[in-house]
Order: structure tokens, then C-alpha cells, then sequence
């Protein structure tokens, strides 16, 4: 059973045509990959699949339930996490305090009783700490926890945003360009973080990539988009040998010199 | 001058005030509705400043009321106490105000310029009660009056209606005003880079206009057309009491701007008549003066709910 | 295999991830930016010192005004409303990011609805007090619906546009107002004299300042916070944020009617003219000059504004006298400095009071006295979307 279905969706801003007929899927444990140029498409899809776009057509399907509906926080209770490309993180709060508000949904209380000051909230809220911690430390965060968040380096606001994502107890992780802003071997040290991840938390990975080798190295299937359409699909090693992929990517030239040497 | 019935919104929105007209003049209420027409000119000329003040650096200007007060508090002093003849009076009342512009847009506008926009609506806030605050303390709480500067009233009728001398001033002021800042914006070269400074100050400055002093004049600009609509309305309003024209005219004025879209000039204008006639038939019809206290007030707050929830770009103003 | 504890002691047993090496670098490089050394205690002598001050201020608050005559203590009581209003005002304005240019509107229901229930309808002064909180809530609730459809700027030109039909016609329906002639509040049976009443408002601020810390130390304040920064992020966190905003407006709403019942009853009548476009903007300037998102600072700005008029009777007996030019009215002490302090504020020290007084608070919990402010990032009317 797939986890994440988009079926058909197509999405359209004024007078342009931002996706057209998108669909893919990912099954349960998989790492899928979301490839293309920039401008193809890519985070529009992820705001179609994570409810911050409604799209004209088509239809989002998470576990078995159509939640094209649905809007995004009701999403994130499902299961959906995200993150985004330039960090989606409370900038001003700290990584404690960011850990804190992604357990939004995991608090066992209301918010009235939070206000009134409740015994149990003093409780839940220890757990929260706990929890929290236990985050940090896997990603090794935790002597940052009581640092504002602004002003880090983006490499680490990268592994606080993941921790925040995770914190929401995902089943199904969406990343946009995770190791943006990462060298070569950072994006491989990533990728076996993610394989680990994905051991320890049960999830389904869906994540937009441009470093090609993480793709080959972690991703069960690939998708390509350009202009807004699904340009080719399948494993890696096809995907990445499709012609109409490399000439998305590199242009007319560069298959021409493929093709002479 | 574009030609301001052109667009399809500026139909609608004369098509609304004809309609409102047309049901006041059904009604009998042609005295109200011409009283209507002119109050809502008075608004159009504080819209006018404020539009100007958004499209140039995108703030709302709330001390708007406060610069045409300032004036007509400095006419009152100078001709009505001081004895001054009314023409240099007048003169040196509109350098008040625009002085008052100036020393806004020097002392709090220009440091708080990347601030964001909420943090200066309250920085002009503050001045505007700042000026209210200083009214009250030179002045007094009490209502003073301003002799009218044309003393023969009655002298026209439109409708069967007699209209002073003042308030067809006001209307004839606003029309010229209107049609000269049109021209203004549209032919001269200072016109332009003004809207130049709006949409790109980088390269306005690249092209050589210091924004800054551009930024100055449009002030500066304000502060007189705030001055002229105070001292244009003062008279007539039977009466100005500290603050006055914040608290008649600075919501009409901005719901004016808004029926604009605010970034049209002649859109403020429209708007202005259409707040203004609508706000007289609130107060005109006993449906609302019977049921509702105050209905000029719930009139002019609805139109801008309902405006702002509908068309945010306004009536007149492009989609964004 | 999630998070939450297995195993032993709430310690999640799950299996360490390695860091790679390249990343360790960059987590030693933000350690030794903010790693300070070996936290700092004081010693016996300075709890002792702190616990001094901590009675001395609490001597003043409580004690002091049980020496003061009736009118000084009238006073007391306004300050502390207005610490309640500026609370208030303070989770719309500075927690969930949203302008409020008419809040006088709100107060003004509050007090209007408490003093309508006690004279019209002949309720006990709770009542009276619980009215006013559920219909100021209500009534902020309905804006707060405005408020997810109209934003920013042209929320706050509502929200003005609001106070002003307030003041012109809500306020002037005779058979609920009074209308010109205003409408009476008597002070509750029990608490007649003015200290009894103070001793009661300030127990009513303990409970809202309660109430305030524990919504910021939950996920109701957390959820605030993160809308007024991000809202998409918010919302991926899991928050509804349409739902969030309007329960600030809701609690902003129930605060105000709250003060606004309490200085019906302490001015023992309420008139209409009193709620106007000067009361909003005294309300905004003593919340931002407080400082914006800090509680204490808040209070003492409110509390400094409420008390401004007894400062300046205090200083110069019936006014300011300027030789030359005429006496400062007391009566307009506070809108003539608030507008001053606010633009001071704004320009200079986005943080007001509360930034000013940081470092006290930090030394009273235990810190270290110290002038350096860490915190420049904190307070800016900035973070209200626009």
C-alpha cells in the first residue's frame, strides 16, 4: 500500500501553468526522489502534497485517505513533516523552544487547560522537555538547546529544522534540498543519517534533491519534473541515463558530447 | 490626465454614487446629499494626501488630520487673534503644516525607514497625538470658529438647494486639485520620478533625483493639501475643536483611499464623494437616525469592511 | 519504533546516531560561540540581597498605598487596571503579531457591560465582572474573524475605524450606556473603601498575570508565537493557526473586558467620552514604551501611565508651568509624554522598559549583574505582520 499518492494534480497561478498532471507515489519505508531543473515544479508539488496549495485538478492521497481537503496542520496530524528550503523554523525562539512548538499536536492537553495552569500541563510539559532533549541529542543539538535559533550557521539549522520535523512523529518525512548548501561528503554523511533515520522512526521519505550522487546513493525510485510535468521516472540508475533528463538539466550540448565520446 | 471614467471600477464606483444620489434625491434629501457630495470632497482631499504618502513609501500615514488641525489652529492665531490679513495668514498656516510634514518625515519617518510598515502607522499615531495633546494644552478643549473666507452665503443654488460660497470652494478646490495632480503626476518630471520612488528608488537614484529630497516634497505636499482641506472645512463644519479634522475626516479619508484602492489618485477622489454621500444618507435616512446613534460612524465602518473584505485592491485600484 | 520512552527511566533507548565528522565541526563552532563557562551562583550573601529587594519591592506594592489617603489610592487602583489592559493588549499586539488600534472599544464594552449589569439589572458585582469578560471576548472574537480575512495595515484601519463606531454609537445607545449622561458603577458590598478595591485589582492581576505566564509556557502561547513569525511553519508544526488567532483575540478580548468592568467600578461611574481615539493610542504607546512581549515590562509601563497624572501633581502642584506659556493641564500628562516616549521608543530603544529593566531581572533570578542585553533581537513592533 502506497503511502503518499498525488494523482493527476494540476495547478495553475494567473497565467501560468505551475504543474500539469503530476503524479507519483511512494510506498511504505521508501526513499523516493524529486529531481529537475529549477523552476520545474518541484516545491510547487510539495505545497500541493502538504495542503498550502489546493490544486485545480487532481487529487492528494495520504495512507489509503483522499486528504486533498484537508488543510495543513490537519495534514501534519496525520503524518505528513516538511521541511522547507530556506529553514521553516521559529527564528527568534530557541531550539528548545522550536522542539517545544513541534510538539504542538503531541501535548496530551488543551490549550485552555494550559492557560488555567492545570497540574496535569506541568506534567506533559516535562515530557515535552524530555522528548525534546532526546531529539536534540540524536542529532546532536543538544548543547545548542537553549540558543536562539537565529544567528546559527545554516547547517545547523538544517538538523534543527529535521529535529523539529520529527518531532511532529511523522510518518511521512517531505524534504526540500536537504543538503542545500552542503559539499560532497556532507551530502553523503547526510544521506546515511537519513537511511538511519528512516531505520529508527519507520518513515517514508519523499525529498527534493540536486546532489545526484545522495540520489543514487539512498533513493528507491526517482521522479523527474520540468516545467511543470513529469518529465521521467524509475530507479536512479535509469533516471539518471534517461537522455530526456540530461538534456532537461545540462541542455542540447552536453547530450551531443555525451553521445561523440 | 487618464481619463479617470475609463476603467471599468471607475464606472462602478460612479455608478454607486449616481445610484445613492438618485435614491437621496427620491427621497427629498437634496439638501443632504449636496451637503453629502461636498463633505465627501473634503475627505477626497485628505485621500489625496494619503495615497500620495502610501504610493511614495508605502506608509499609512495616521498624523494626516493632525497636519490640516496644525494649519487651521495657525490660521486661527494669526488672522482671527492676531489680526493677520487672511491671504498671508493662509499662506503661512499651509507653511505650518507642511513644516509639521516635514519634521514627521525627517524625525521619524526617514530612521524608522526599514522598519516594518505597522511599526510607522504607529510611529504617525503617535505624532498625531502628540499634536492633539499640544492643541489641547496651547489651545483649548472648547469648539472655536472660523470666520468663513467668503462671508456672502447663499449665493448659488444647485437642485433647489442653497449652497454656500464656502462649501462650492471646497468643491471647486478639490476639482482643481484633483485635475492639477493628475496633470502633475502623469506630464511633469517630477511627477514621475515621484512615482518612480515608489516603485524602484534604486534606480531613481541611479538615474540622478536624490529620493530624499523627493521624499521631502511629497511631504511637504501633504502637509498643504492636509492644510487646505482643513482650512477649506473648518468654516463650514460649524466649529473646529482640538484634533477635529483626525477625528471627522482621518477614517473617511482612509476609507476613500481604500474605495481607490489606495494607489489612485482619482480613485481617492471618487471614493471621497462615494464615503461622503454615503455617510449623508446614513444620516439623512431615519431608518438609520432613528434606530442606530451615530450612524455616519457605522456607515463608514461597514463601507470599508465591506470593501476591504470584497475588492482589497479597492474600486479603482489594480488587481494585486 | 518511536520517540516517546521505552526502557528505562523516560530515557529514550534508542540507538545513537553517529554525527558525521564534517558536521561535528560545525556544531563544535556554534558550541564555542555560545558555550559559556560553569553557570554562576550566588553566594548566601547575595540571595539574601535579592530576597531584600524582591520585599522591598512587594512592601511597596502592598503596603505603601495602605498609608496613602483615598484619592492617591484611587490612583493606585488605575495603574493597576491598566497593567491589566496593557496584558491585554500585549497578546494581541506582541504575542500573536495583530494591530489593535481600538482597543479603547474593548475596555469600554467591558465597563459599560458590568456598570449596565449592576444598575439596570440590579447583579452582584461578579456578575457583573463575568459579563464584561465573556462579552468583551465575544466581541473580540468577532474581530478576530475580520482579522483572518483583512491583515496588516488594513486591519489596523479597522480596527480604528472600530474604536471610532464604538465611541460614536455603540457608547451613545441610551438604554445600554447612559448615553451622554454615563452610567453608574458602585463599588462591590465588601469592598467599598478605595485600598479594600486595590487589594481586589490587584488580585485580579495576579490571576491575569498567572494566566500569562502559563500561556506562554504552553502550547497556546508557543502556537502564538510561532504564527506571529511564521504562519506556514506554524502551521506545518501541527498549529491550526486560524483557530490560535482567534483564541488570542478571545483572550485578548476577555483581559480588556476585565479592566474595563474594574475601572467602571473604580471611577464608580463610567461616561462614554472617556473611551476615545486618545485612550486607544495611551493604550498601544504603554504596551510597545512597556516593551512588547515582556510581561513586567508591560506592567510598569502600563502601570507608569496609569500613574502619570499622580507624577505630575506630585512634581508641579496643579501642572507644568512653563513661565511664558501656559500651565500642562495634569489631565494631559499622558498624552503628551506617551507620544514622546513612544517615538523615543521606536526610534531608539525598540525594547523599552522591558529591555531596560532585563538586567535586574536576570540578577533577581540569580544571574550575574550584568549590563550586556543579549536580547537586541526581541522587541520590535517589526514582527506585527504587515
Amino acid at each position: 500500500m502506497s503511502v503518499l499518492e498525488v494523482r493527476g494534480c494540476s495547478i495553475r497561478f494567473g497565467g501560468v501553468q505551475a504543474a500539469r498532471n503530476v503524479s507519483l507515489q511512494a510506498g511504505e519505508w521508501e526513499i523516493v526522489g524529486v529531481i529537475g531543473p529549477n523552476g520545474a515544479g518541484k516545491t510547487t508539488t510539495f505545497n500541493i502534497i502538504t495542503g498550502f496549495y489546493k490544486p485545480n485538478e487532481g487529487s492528494v492521497w495520504f495512507k489509503g485517505r483522499d486528504v486533498t481537503g484537508l488543510g495543513v496542520h490537519e495534514r501534519t496530524a496525520l503524518g505528513m513533516g516538511r521541511t522547507f528550503q530556506n529553514v521553516g523554523l521559529v527564528k527568534s525562539a530557541t531550539v528548545r523552544e522550536n522542539l517545544l512548538t513541534a510538539q504542538h499536536l503531541e501535548t496530551g492537553y488543551s490549550a485552555l487547560a494550559g492557560m488555567v495552569g492545570l497540574p496535569s500541563t506541568f506534567v506533559a510539559e516535562r515530557r515535552l522537555e524530555t522528548r525534546a532533549e532526546a531529539l536534540a541529542g540524536i542529532l546532536g543539538l543538544g548543547d545548542l538547546l537553549g540558543s536562539r535559533v537565529a544567528g546559527l550557521p545554516y547547517g545547523v539549522l538544517k538538523r534543527i529544522e529535521l529535529g523539529a520535523v520529527l518531532a511532529t512523529d511523522p510518518d511521512l518525512l517531505l524534504l526540500d534540498e536537504p543538503t542545500s548548501g552542503m559539499g560532497p561528503e556532507e551530502a553523503h554523511a547526510f544521506g546515511s543519517t537519513l537511511l538511519e533515520l528512516r531505520r529508527e522512526f519507520d518513515l517514508t521519505v519523499v525529498m527534493i534533491e540536486h546532489h545526484v550522487p545522495l540520489v543514487a546513493q539512498v533513493c528507491d525510485y526517482v521522479y523527474c519534473l520540468n516545467f511543470g510535468e513529469l518529465l521521467a521516472e524509475g530507479t536512479p540508475d535509469q533516471v539518471r541515463s534517461n537522455p530526456e533528463v540530461i538534456r532537461a538539466y545540462l541542455g542540447q550540448e552536453a547530450e551531443e558530447v555525451l553521445e561523440a565520446s | 490626465m487618464p481619463n479617470i471614467l475609463a476603467s471599468r471600477s471607475a464606472r462602478i464606483g460612479t455608478a454607486i454614487a449616481v445610484a445613492m444620489s438618485a435614491v437621496m434625491i427620491a427621497a427629498g434629501q437634496k439638501q443632504a446629499l449636496v451637503i453629502g457630495v461636498i463633505t465627501g470632497a473634503g475627505y477626497g482631499l485628505v485621500a489625496l494626501g494619503l495615497v500620495l504618502i502610501y504610493k511614495s513609501s508605502g506608509v499609512f500615514n495616521f498624523a494626516q488630520g493632525e497636519f490640516g488641525t496644525v494649519a487651521v489652529f495657525a490660521l486661527f492665531a494669526l488672522h482671527d487673534q492676531m489680526g493677520v490679513p487672511l491671504v498671508p495668514a493662509m499662506l503661512l498656516s499651509l507653511g505650518a503644516s507642511a513644516l509639521m510634514a516635514l519634521a514627521t518625515e525627517r524625525l521619524i519617518i526617514r530612521p524608522l525607514f526599514n522598519a516594518p510598515r505597522v511599526t510607522l502607522l504607529v510611529a504617525t499615531a503617535g505624532v498625531a497625538l502628540l499634536a492633539i495633546s499640544l492643541e489641547l494644552w496651547l489651545g483649548e478643549a472648547r469648539a472655536r470658529y472660523l470666520q468663513p473666507a467668503l462671508g456672502r452665503l447663499d449665493r448659488l443654488s444647485i437642485f433647489d438647494v442653497q449652497v454656500s460660497d464656502q462649501r462650492l470652494l471646497v468643491l471647486a478646490a478639490l476639482l482643481l486639485l484633483a485635475v492639477l495632480l493628475g496633470l502633475f503626476f502623469s506630464r511633469t518630471t517630477l511627477g514621475l520620478a515621484i512615482l518612480g520612488v515608489s516603485q524602484e528608488p534604486v534606480a531613481t537614484e541611479l538615474m540622478g533625483i536624490s529620493v530624499k529630497r523627493l521624499s521631502s516634497f511629497i511631504w511637504a505636499l501633504t502637509g498643504v493639501l492636509a492644510g487646505i482641506a482643513g482650512m477649506l472645512t473648518a468654516p463650514v463644519a460649524g466649529g473646529f475643536t482640538p484634533g477635529f479634522l483626525t477625528s471627522t475626516a482621518l477614517i473617511p479619508g482612509f476609507a476613500a483611499a481604500v474605495l481607490g484602492g489606495m494607489t489612485s489618485l482619482p480613485g481617492a477622489f471618487v471614493g471621497g464623494v462615494v464615503v461622503g454621500v454615503a455617510q449623508s444618507l446614513a444620516v439623512s435616512a431615519p431608518i438609520f437616525y432613528e434606530n442606530i446613534p451615530g450612524p455616519g460612524a457605522v456607515m463608514v465602518f461597514v463601507l470599508l469592511l465591506v470593501v476591504l473584505a470584497l475588492r482589497p485592491q479597492g474600486l479603482l485600484g489594480k488587481s494585486s | 519504533m518511536s520517540l516517546d520512552a521505552r526502557g528505562s527511566g523516560g530515557v529514550p533507548q534508542v540507538e545513537s546516531v553517529e554525527a558525521p565528522p564534517v558536521v561535528e565541526g560545525a556544531v563544535a563552532e556554534a558550541i564555542a560561540v555560545e558555550h559559556t563557562p560553569a553557570p554562576f551562583r550566588p553566594s548566601m550573601a547575595g540571595w539574601f540581597v535579592r530576597g531584600a529587594v524582591m520585599a522591598a519591592i512587594a512592601a511597596i506594592v502592598l503596603l505603601l498605598p495602605a498609608t496613602k489617603g483615598a484619592v492617591d489610592v484611587h490612583i493606585y487602583t488605575q495603574a493597576v487596571i491598566f497593567a491589566i489592559i496593557g496584558l491585554s493588549l500585549n497578546v494581541l499586539l506582541g504575542y500573536t503579531g495583530q494591530i489593535s488600534l481600538g482597543h479603547q472599544a474593548f475596555v469600554g464594552i467591558g465597563a459599560f457591560t458590568s456598570a449596565y449589569m449592576v444598575t439596570v439589572h440590579r447583579q452582584p458585582f461578579i456578575a457583573g465582572v463575568g459579563m464584561a469578560m465573556i462579552i468583551g471576548g465575544l466581541q473580540a472574537l468577532v474581530l478576530g474573524a475580520v482579522s483572518l480575512r483583512i491583515t496588516g495595515l488594513y486591519f489596523a484601519l479597522i480596527t480604528l475605524a472600530y474604536g471610532t463606531m464604538a465611541e460614536e454609537s455603540l457608547f451613545n445607545i441610551q438604554s445600554l450606556t447612559g448615553g451622554s449622561a454615563g452610567q453608574p458603577a458602585p463599588k462591590p458590598a465588601g469592598f467599598t473603601t478605595d485600598l479594600r478595591y486595590y487589594y481586589l485589582c490587584l488580585a485580579f492581576l495576579a490571576a491575569v498575570v498567572w494566566v500569562d505566564w502559563r500561556l506562554m509556557r504552553t502550547k497556546g502561547g508557543r502556537a502564538l508565537s510561532a504564527i506571529r513569525e511564521n504562519p506556514r511553519v506554524a502551521a506545518t508544526f501541527g498549529t491550526d493557526v486560524k483557530v490560535y488567532t482567534l483564541l488570542a483575540f478571545v483572550v485578548a478580548g476577555v483581559f480588556a473586558g476585565l479592566g474595563g468592568a474594574l475601572l467602571a467600578h473604580n471611577d464608580t461611574f463610567v461616561v462614554r467620552d472617556l473611551f476615545n481615539f486618545q485612550l486607544a493610542l495611551v493604550f498601544v504607546i504603554m504596551t510597545v514604551v512597556g516593551g512588547l512581549r515582556n510581561r513586567a515590562g508591560v506592567v510598569i509601563g502600563s502601570a507608569f501611565f496609569g500613574l502619570v497624572t499622580l507624577f505630575f501633581e506630585k512634581l508641579f502642584t496643579n501642572g507644568l508651568d512653563i513661565p511664558g506659556i501656559k500651565l500642562l493641564p495634569k489631565e494631559y500628562a499622558a498624552i503628551v509624554i506617551g507620544p514622546m516616549l513612544l517615538l523615543f521608543t521606536l526610534t531608539r530603544h525598540p525594547g523599552g522598559m522591558g529591555q531596560q529593566i532585563r538586567p535586574l531581572q536576570r540578577w533577581l533570578r540569580g544571574g550575574r549583574f550584568s549590563f550586556k542585553d543579549t536580547h537586541d533581537d526581541e522587541v520590535r513592533v517589526s514582527d506585527v505582520r504587515a
